[in-house]
């Protein structure tokens, strides 16, 4: 017997957990499908967004911010949830005892709370968007422009490459924007997955209290060693290095830096989460 | 066999540890019950074979395998019933197919045949259960997985009289030659004749690990006012009217064990005990 | 089962109750006994316990067992059953109650002539 992966067990894991939590996960689809629909549909009522007329629909802007905001906070808290049955200690004692492998037992929540998430995520967008669009017309202004936002604008932060907007930014500057959002949304959010596998009660505030202890650490260990280093009164050192830098090899390789961090951070994950025992020590 | 090797286990990572160096062999065919003072270490112990708890030192094998590394084949073959049970809002129905798929041996006419003995109907929702029920239906589902090794933390504590009597019918039933039975108990009554091992513990030691055969073929139990006996007992509590004692068995007329007067003799002196054995 | 608060070793308990089970033509001659894990878990005692209370009685030659069958009532376990209960009662239980009678007075023939009484009153 395979005691690391086995796909017909794997089936019957996943089988259990989502037959065990249905109901809370499906508890937190729909909050965030609530929330977004009820954000769309009256925000605009409020601001008034159709209350005269004009040729583009003012609505995508604000959708592209609010969704970009929510898509962080949302991936940190569904993240920071991720081990929500192991929050008592007969839940864990089951748990833990059920004859899956690790692996398998940990591939099933990173399915469910950060691949599914995803796909909850963006499955609300759509729809809250075209709630929007068919609530619209009940209190819009004639000659108010309704349409459906194109996930592609969503995406470049508001630039249509020969769309109907005056680009905002360079692509340069998209690309640069996307990886940095890309980048830190995915180790954001593997953060917060370690966080819940160290604390599963109580991830999001310990969570955040350790990420901005690490900043703070972080941020007082690069000023001193800069301090050390370069001596002078500014501590930013001019880049002779990446003056011969490529743009996009260098948006590659923060995309490869990036990708390892997360890797390695949900390795970390899964080790805590094999180390777990029936009582929480931390 | 299960094997505890010199196992050390601490809550915190200071003070006095809850098991300390503890060695154990439980072997096949055996019906344990394990008692110890309250604080001995008896769930931990129960915990730690089942792999729940990460020992400080040494380890816990079964059949080689190191329980704690929490393989599949492993925990295929254990199953843990805590005190406190915890069931999911579910229909019983469901959670006997989502949870017994994961056990091979699992049967699901054996798990109705012990709800309807314990008498519980089969349409019922998880939650909604008190907490008689909910240990009937841990037990039930437990017995029905049929694992080689079944660990049970106070079973009857929370059973009715007709369900702790289908409970000793059930694990006498099903002990066979190649599985372990593991009962941790304060109430003796309910379970005393159902044990072929008793298994006395303290945080640092096992004090007693004898089959009650063994222990009855050494020693005699028995209520008396005889002041000789009483003062040349192996041990001796005086009660209102006489005294309950230990005496040797030297005449080979057994007596059945007093498991109670049996616990408080390997407590106060556990080496004069085990000297009976030598 | 309720096994008595005299505190015998339950596995001789049981060999005495199917003793007289067997007396008492609950099993006759030859008959089958319950095996060992059925009468175990009908008093609910561990079956390595009644497995000691068969073998007793496998050595008094009371019961036997055909492999890969079960347990039979030996032909003569009845008489041997009777030689045995009435030997514990003269030579065990009876000397007591013979001291008793002796300080009290009581001669051999007042006996016979109570027993004698007895049997009339009740078996006749």
């Amino acid at each position: 017997m395979n005691n690391i992966f086995s796909p017909s067990r794997f089936g019957l894991y996943i089988k259990q957990y989502a037959g065990e939590n249905w109901k809370k996960l499906l508890q937190m689809a729909a909050s965030i499908f609530g929330m977004f629909i009820l954000l769309t549909t009256i925000i605009p009522f409020l601001k008034g967004s159709y209350s005269y007329p004009s040729d583009i629909d003012r609505m995508w802007d604000f959708e592209t911010t609010i969704f970009w905001c929510l898509l962080f906070v949302m991936a940190a808290a569904t993240a920071a949830s991720m081990f929500f049955n192991m929050d008592s200690k007969s839940k864990r004692i089951s748990l833990l005892t059920l004859p899956a492998s690790n692996l398998e037992k940990f591939l099933t929540v990173f399915l469910f709370s950060i691949v599914g998430f995803y796909i909850v995520f963006f499955a609300a967008v759509i729809v809250a968007d075209y709630a929007r669009v068919l609530t619209a017309p009940i209190y819009a202004v004639p000659g108010a422009e309704i349409a459906h936002m194109p996930m592609k604008y969503f995406f470049t932060f508001g630039n249509l490459d020969g769309g109907l907007q005056i680009p905002k930014h360079s692509v340069e500057q998209v690309a640069a924007l996307q990886m940095v959002a890309f980048s830190s949304l995915i180790i954001l959010q593997a953060f917060y997955a370690l966080a819940a596998s160290i604390w599963p009660k109580n991830a999001k505030i310990r969570g955040t209290l350790a990420g901005i202890c690490i900043i703070i650490g972080m941020n007082l260990m690069f000023y001193i060693s800069m301090k050390i280093c370069f001596p002078y009164d500014h501590f930013m050192p001019k880049k002779p290095h990446f003056e011969n830098l490529d743009f996009n090899t260098f948006i590659t390789i923060n995309y490869i830096v990036a990708i390892a961090i997360t890797i390695g951070t949900y390795l970390l994950t899964y080790k805590r989460f094999k180390e777990s025992e029936s009582i929480e020590r931390w | 066999m299960l094997n505890i090797k010199n196992c050390t286990f601490n809550y915190r990572h200071k003070g006095e540890p809850t098991i300390d160096d503890f060695s154990l062999n439980l072997k096949e065919g055996g019906v344990y019950g394990l008692l110890g003072s309250n604080g001995a270490g008896k769930t931990t112990l129960l915990q730690l074979i089942s792999g729940l708890l990460t020992p400080v030192s040494g380890e816990v094998t079964l059949d080689g395998e190191n329980t704690r590394l929490r393989h599949p084949s492993t925990l295929e073959k254990i199953f843990f019933v805590p005190e406190e049970i915890d069931l999911p809002p579910l229909k019983l129905d469901t959670f006997i197919n989502l949870n017994g798929a994961l056990y091979p041996k699992f049967s699901k006419e054996e798990m109705y045949h012990h709800l309807d003995t314990l008498g519980l109907p089969r349409d019922i929702r998880l939650d909604k259960l008190s907490m008689g029920q909910k240990k009937k239906v841990a037990l039930s589902f437990a017995m029905a997985c049929n694992t080689k090794i079944l660990l049970m933390d106070e079973p009857t504590n929370g059973l009715d009289i007709p369900a702790k009597s289908a409970f000793r019918k059930y694990v006498i039933e099903s002990m066979s030659d190649d599985r372990i039975f593991v009962i941790s108990t304060h109430q003796v009554r309910d379970v005393s004749q159902i044990l072929d091992h008793i298994l006395i513990m303290d945080k640092r030691k096992v004090l007693l690990d004898r089959t009650v055969s063994e222990i009855q073929d050494k020693m005699k139990f028995t209520e008396t006012v005889n002041n000789e006996l009483i003062n040349n007992a192996l041990y001796a509590v005086k009660g209102l009217g006489g005294a309950s004692v230990i005496l040797p068995n030297e005449d080979g007329d057994d007596s059945e064990l007093n498991i109670e007067l049996l616990f408080d003799f390997a407590i106060s002196d556990p080496e004069k005990l085990n000297s009976l054995f030598q | 089962m309720i096994f008595e608060e005299n505190n015998k070793a339950i596995y001789l308990q049981i060999a005495d109750r199917i003793s007289d089970d067997i007396l008492q033509g609950k099993y006759d001659s030859d008959s089958r006994i319950p095996s060992v894990r059925e009468y175990a878990a009908s008093v609910e005692v561990n079956a390595n316990t009644v497995m000691r209370s068969y073998e007793r009685l496998t050595a008094k030659g009371l019961i036997f067992n055909k492999r890969g069958i079960g347990f039979f009532v030996s032909p003569d376990a009845k008489e041997k059953i009777i030689e045995e209960k009435s030997e514990d009662l003269m030579k065990r239980q009876l000397p007591p109650l013979f001291k008793l009678m002796n300080h009290l007075g009581i001669s051999p023939d007042d006996l016979k002539k109570e027993y004698q009484n007895y049997l009339t009153e009740n078996y006749q």
